[in-house]
């Protein structure tokens, strides 16, 4: 376990004191980066609190053992999740050479690459959820945070059979639409 | 793939299968990899879902602690947004910039004078009905007025989905999600006594509905310009309430 789990830590627990040490120390560099690979400062926070939430999320998993320093970490999660957004908006060429030292962070290299794999998957997943009818996003969030489907179909006024016939159509869909999406299978 | 499939991938993950019909299935996952994707697909949507579900107060009380630092730590104080803001630059507009600048300024005086009531941008703002989808409810001629009213409430032709979803309810008057939709219409069609019984009435119990009519309720008091009525109404949405977000908002903007 590194000595910068401390930052980890003030995450997980939203330590506003703790979160404030890193905006002081990490801020500044992801701003130059960001803004030296065409983007503006309201871009860097952007993608500094998109890489924090990143990594919390991350941290959360069973397992999660911060063995970097927490810098690299956190400029590496930035840098992956820019380079996302510059290709997300379509911008030609995009390349981001710089590493600015942490090239042989290696470790870093791995758990930022993880964590924006998982992130990513996360955002997919989701977005699909989202784009089902409110009826069925309903009947799937309760049927599978632990409620019987007996309990489904009473809180939801309707019959048995047919909650766990809608249910299927509905992950039916939601299954269709995850796996036909191109990063489905890129973001492995 | 079959929907059906999908039943028993659901037993098969909720561990409701009995060993023989368990034994059989992993049989058949075996014998076809796209039976066997499936399963992993629907498998990580419940854990990826799950854990949002889960994690959603925690996120929203960090996101809330990263904005409230991110205002005081990027100040658009890089190169980049001083190249871009900076400096004590004079533009000079062409003319035709000035005619349009002027043509839109009449507009705005013109927009000013006739535009709606207060509370009626309020409630246009607010308003997010939900798609209705009014799937099979176990077949007949019953539901064809259900099918016409989805249609036409989709296509916001609200006049046209009412009378279908009254048809409806004639023969089904218990079923919520239709008379939710008609609270929808009756307020669309400003008849707000029908839609506030049914609101206050779904939103009186516990059902999947109760959520969504409690701030409906608010909604048509709001479009009446009953304005304490409408402060009431959204102080009782609690903050388990998926509105409460909106309520909070608007109960700002009222106060």
């Amino acid at each position: 376990m590194h000595a910068d789990t401390h930052y980890i830590q003030s995450l997980l627990e939203n330590d506003h004191r703790g979160i404030a040490g890193i905006y002081s120390r990490f801020a500044a560099r992801i701003e130059r980066f960001v803004c030296a690979n065409s983007g503006t400062a309201d871009d860097a926070c952007d993608i500094f609190q998109e890489a924090l939430i990143a990594i919390t999320r991350q941290a959360r998993r069973p397992g999660f053992v911060l063995t970097c320093p927490f810098e690299a970490y956190l400029y590496m999660v930035c840098r992956g999740k820019w380079f996302n957004e510059l290709k997300r908006r379509r911008r030609a060429a995009v390349t981001i050479s710089e590493t600015e030292g942490f090239k042989e962070e290696v470790d870093a290299g791995l758990l930022a690459d993880s964590t924006l794999i998982e992130s990513e998957r996360d955002r997919l997943f989701r977005r699909f959820f989202d784009q089902l009818t409110e009826n069925c996003r309903n009947l799937l969030k309760l049927s599978w945070t632990g409620i019987s489907m007996e309990e489904v179909s009473i809180n939801l006024g309707i019959s048995y059979a047919y909650a766990r016939k809608r249910k299927s159509e509905c992950i039916a869909q939601l299954t269709e639409w995850i796996q036909a999406s191109p990063e489905f299978s890129t973001l492995k | 793939m079959a929907v059906e499939l999908y039943t028993r991938i659901e037993d098969y993950l909720d561990g409701v299968m009995n060993a023989q019909a368990r034994q059989a299935f992993e049989a058949e996952l075996h014998a076809d990899p796209a039976l066997a994707e499936a399963l992993a697909t629907v498998q990580e949507a419940r854990e990826r879902l799950r854990r949002q579900w889960m994690d959603e107060q925690a996120d929203t009380a960090l996101l809330s602690t990263l904005y409230q630092l991110g205002k005081s730590h990027f100040t658009g104080s890089s190169p980049a947004d001083k190249k871009s803001g900076g400096g004590a630059r004079i533009f000079r507009l062409p003319q035709a910039w000035w005619a349009a600048a002027a043509a839109m300024a009449i507009l705005v005086v013109a927009w000013f004078f006739w535009r709606p009531p207060a509370q009626e941008r309020l409630y246009v703002q607010y308003r997010a009905f939900p798609e209705a989808d009014f799937a099979v409810r176990g077949g007949g001629s019953a539901e064809q007025p259900l099918q016409l009213a989805a249609e036409a409430f989709n296509r916001e032709d609200y006049a046209a989905a009412l009378p279908a979803l009254r048809n409806y309810l004639q023969r089904w008057p218990d079923d919520t999600e239709a008379r939710m939709f008609a609270g929808f219409c009756y307020m669309e069609l400003k008849q707000f006594d029908a839609a506030t019984t049914i609101f206050e009435q779904i939103g009186g119990s516990a059902n999947a509905w109760s959520d969504e009519a409690n701030w409906s309720l608010a909604l048509a008091y709001l479009r009446q310009n009953k304005r304490s009525e409408c402060i009431v109404a959204l102080e009782t949405i609690a903050p388990a309430n998926g509105r409460y977000g909106d309520a909070q908002d608007l109960l700002k903007r009222l106060q």
